[in-house]
């Protein structure tokens, strides 16, 4: 008994000393400069008005308690808050299953009289073209689809759209090779030690174009960068998330990390390590006030108001559409001050006025090798069958969702010199 | 070449996986031991944490210059409160009104998990953030305080006084729940409940104080780990359905720890060392599977090799799940 009790008390002891030790020490950032403007900020969307019967609804795999699917919950609410729509016109459901469920939901909101049906993941695309066959006089949009231009061209109210992203990861991509540059300046690396590590979600084309664009976009003012990616096979895994970039850090000796998967998990490891950070879906500031450097996010609003505008005019639109820098598509939040090198904002700056020239190209083919040479010829798989087909090679780089040739959805899928996968096994 | 490092750092990643699980296995083998199985301590963790984040956030934003005491007492306190809240819904419903045990710790469970995204989008709602997540960085920064020498000990200081003070309170609590129920007349008495109702009552032993005792400490034991997991392994981050599957890994442990306190630590920080595993490894993408399933294959393999062996100690308590009805002794 007394045991018991002793080793209650200590236990006790121990707490009471921990608290009051450190009692009082306060934040650190008090003095911090914070989070700048955002370097592309989501565009004014001007008020337009529709027809009073006009409705749209948006099917959401998951709720706004999901980063993925809150892109575009907020993006929708942003449009309707200013074209002045109603709860009755703007219908919002969540936690759609890939599944016939989604079906269902399309179904019921055509019955309620909705003129578009937009959903936002990749597996509702066979139910949203079912529904589009059964109503033919309502459109049916879908993000990150595959198959308006192909398997469904002959469904005329069935419609894919994107974005092109890979512009915004290159301007982050920008802001983390000077990091690496400034790292290597003062002195806390050697050149070939600018490691970049890379938490992503699948092998997908989607992932393995937004990471390959944000790696040259780090290349471009970074020559020594080198990156190694580790896949987690989930899209939103919090500690699987934390724990691989964790590794990364430790294992692989990456010093600077960014992400393709949904949750806080890589931002958190990269704050408790003190390495930069480049997030992604909006700025991640609050979880990394000493790491986070600038995030990209896609801006469907601009979408949103395409569609809505064409229905109420009664025009046809495209049935697959992209939009990027130049359209608002693509946007960029506020840069780190405390933790970004000097200049990123001026290098951002530049590469978006480039974008909007249209004199930058991502993926030009000179910027990288894959297997020690130059790509003249890439049969990349457009049609969604799982086989490269199309060559999407030509005036010298890598034509990346171009929705009116090929599709809007990502289709570089190549691994390219200087990206390693470390746990993945190509060619078996 | 293995790097030390590595180790070190593999070593100690495995602990902070592992202490979630730590706390939510030591407060499941307490309630098993009075004869209850309360499947719902992935909820009741779940509701812990959401409990203490609600505190933290609300003394975080009330205040400019969070005052490190509060940061750790107030969390720490709204989570045993909420903790202990759905464990006495569990007691009552199991052990006053007899409710079928399994169903209503499932229930529990669900319960628990839409508690906490509930109230987690709800604050998260009020922060008006684009990309949905809380951060209490100022109060995880009170729970992650460590001994100010520890970093300058090298491999030692960071294998083993380089954690937040939750860490080493799992510890305490797993080793004197050992205590307790192997050397005291409490735990004895405990264990009487567990094992046969009926006789324990006979012996004049309030066989329903006891079960809803333990059932409440476990809960709340059980509800630190979700603490532990959002303000100190995730620095203090609370995404929606962020704590994952780790209340079931610790109803697995405690099948694997063979209903021991002491024994859980080390199989805590085995199943926290599996979780990371693939981290250390270049496996492929298609067998990551096979890794996430180690946990429960190592546990299958302790039940048929505790049931082989046949030990009594090794045992499940005898009356565990079914409920006491006075009347029918």
């Amino acid at each position: 008994m007394f045991k018991k009790v002793l080793s209650v008390l200590l236990a006790a002891v121990m707490l009471t000393a921990l608290c009051l030790g450190f009692a009082s020490c306060g934040d650190d950032t008090a003095d911090a400069k914070g989070e700048s403007e955002a370097l592309l900020p989501i565009p004014k969307i001007e008020s337009y008005k529709t027809a009073d019967d006009f409705k749209i609804g948006l099917i959401c795999l998951h709720d706004e308690n999901s980063t993925y699917d809150a892109n575009f919950i907020n993006a929708l609410k942003r449009v309707k808050e200013a074209y002045g729509l109603t709860d009755d016109q703007v219908l919002i459901a969540t936690g759609i299953g890939e599944d016939n469920n989604c079906y269902e939901k399309a179904a019921e909101f055509a019955n309620k009289g909705c003129k578009i049906v937009f959903a936002d993941s990749f597996g509702h695309e066979t139910f949203m073209a079912q529904a589009a066959k059964e109503f033919p006089n309502v459109q049916f949009c879908h993000a990150t689809g595959t198959s308006s231009l192909y398997a469904n061209k002959d469904v005329a109210n069935l419609h894919n759209a994107f974005a092109a992203i890979y512009e915004g990861r290159y301007c982050a991509g920008i802001a983390a090779g000077l990091k690496l540059n400034e790292m290597i300046k003062e002195g806390k690396i050697k050149e070939e030690e600018a490691v970049i590590g890379y938490v992503g979600a699948f092998t997908y084309a989607e992932v393995i174009s937004g990471m390959t664009s944000f790696y040259l976009g780090a290349r471009s003012v970074c020559p020594s960068a080198t990156m190694k990616v580790r896949f987690t096979g989930s899209w939103y895994d919090q500690s699987k998330e934390q724990e691989a970039a964790q590794s990364l850090i430790t294992t692989d000796k990456c010093v600077l990390i960014s992400q393709h998967a949904d949750s806080l998990g890589a931002p958190t490891a990269c704050e408790l390590a003190g390495v930069p950070n480049v997030s992604y879906n909006g700025s991640t500031y609050s979880a990394g006030k000493t790491t986070f450097l600038i995030s990209s996010a896609i801006n469907w609003s601009v979408y949103f108001e395409y569609i809505i505008k064409s229905v109420n005019e009664g025009k046809t639109f495209d049935k697959d559409w992209c939009g990027g820098v130049n359209e608002g598509s693509v946007v960029l939040s506020g840069i780190n001050l405390d933790a970004c090198a000097d200049g990123t904002k001026e290098a951002i700056d530049t590469a978006i006025a480039a974008f909007k020239a249209g004199t930058l190209h991502v993926f030009d083919t000179s910027k990288f090798t894959v297997n020690g040479s130059t790509l003249t010829e890439y049969k990349a798989d457009v049609d969604g069958d799982f086989t490269g087909e199309t060559n999407v090679i030509h005036d010298g780089y890598f034509d990346e969702s171009n929705a009116s040739q090929f599709r809007s959805a990502p289709y570089f899928d190549i691994n390219i010199d200087g990206v390693t996968y470390i746990n993945v096994n190509y060619g078996d | 070449m293995i790097d030390g490092n590595v180790i070190v750092s593999f070593i100690s990643r495995a602990v902070l996986q592992g202490t979630p699980l730590l706390l939510g296995s030591t407060g499941e083998i307490i309630t098993e031991k009075s004869g209850n199985l309360n499947l719902g301590i992935p909820g009741i963790m779940y509701t812990g944490a959401i409990s203490g984040v609600i505190g933290g956030f609300f003394y975080q934003n009330s205040v400019s210059r969070v005052n490190t005491a509060l940061a750790i007492i107030i969390p720490l306190l709204c989570c045993l409160a909420g903790s202990l809240l759905v464990s006495l819904i569990y007691s009552f419903l199991t052990v006053t009104l007899r409710a079928n045990q399994n169903v209503t710790g499932l229930a529990i469970t669900t319960f628990g998990v839409g508690i906490g995204n509930f109230f987690g989008g709800s604050l998260i709602k009020i922060t008006g953030s684009a990309v949905p997540y809380l951060s209490l960085s100022s109060i995880a920064k009170a729970f992650k305080h460590t001994l100010p020498f520890a970093s300058k000990l090298g491999w030692f200081g960071e294998l083993f006084l380089n954690y937040g003070f939750m860490v080493y309170l799992a510890v305490i609590i797993a080793l004197v729940a050992s205590y307790i129920l192997k050397h005291t007349h409490l735990g004895l008495q405990l264990r009487a409940v567990g094992e046969s109702p009926a006789t324990a009552d006979a012996a004049g032993i309030n066989v329903t104080a006891y079960k809803y005792f333990a059932t409440c400490i476990g809960g709340m034991i059980a509800g630190l780990g979700g603490l532990y997991y959002v303000i100190d392994y995730s620095n203090g981050i609370w995404s929606n359905d962020g704590f994952g599957d780790r209340g079931w890994l610790a109803i697995a442990l405690v099948i694997f720890a063979i209903w021991r306190p002491d024994m859980s630590i080390l199989g805590s920080y085995l199943f926290g060392a599996l979780y990371i595993l693939p981290n250390y490894t270049s496996v492929s993408l298609q067998s990551l599977p096979l890794f996430e399933m180690l946990p429960y294959v190592v546990t299958v393999v302790v039940l048929i090799t505790v049931s082989l062996r046949k030990k009594r100690e090794h045992l499940p308590p005898a009356s565990l799940g079914l409920s006491y009805f006075r009347e029918e002794r």
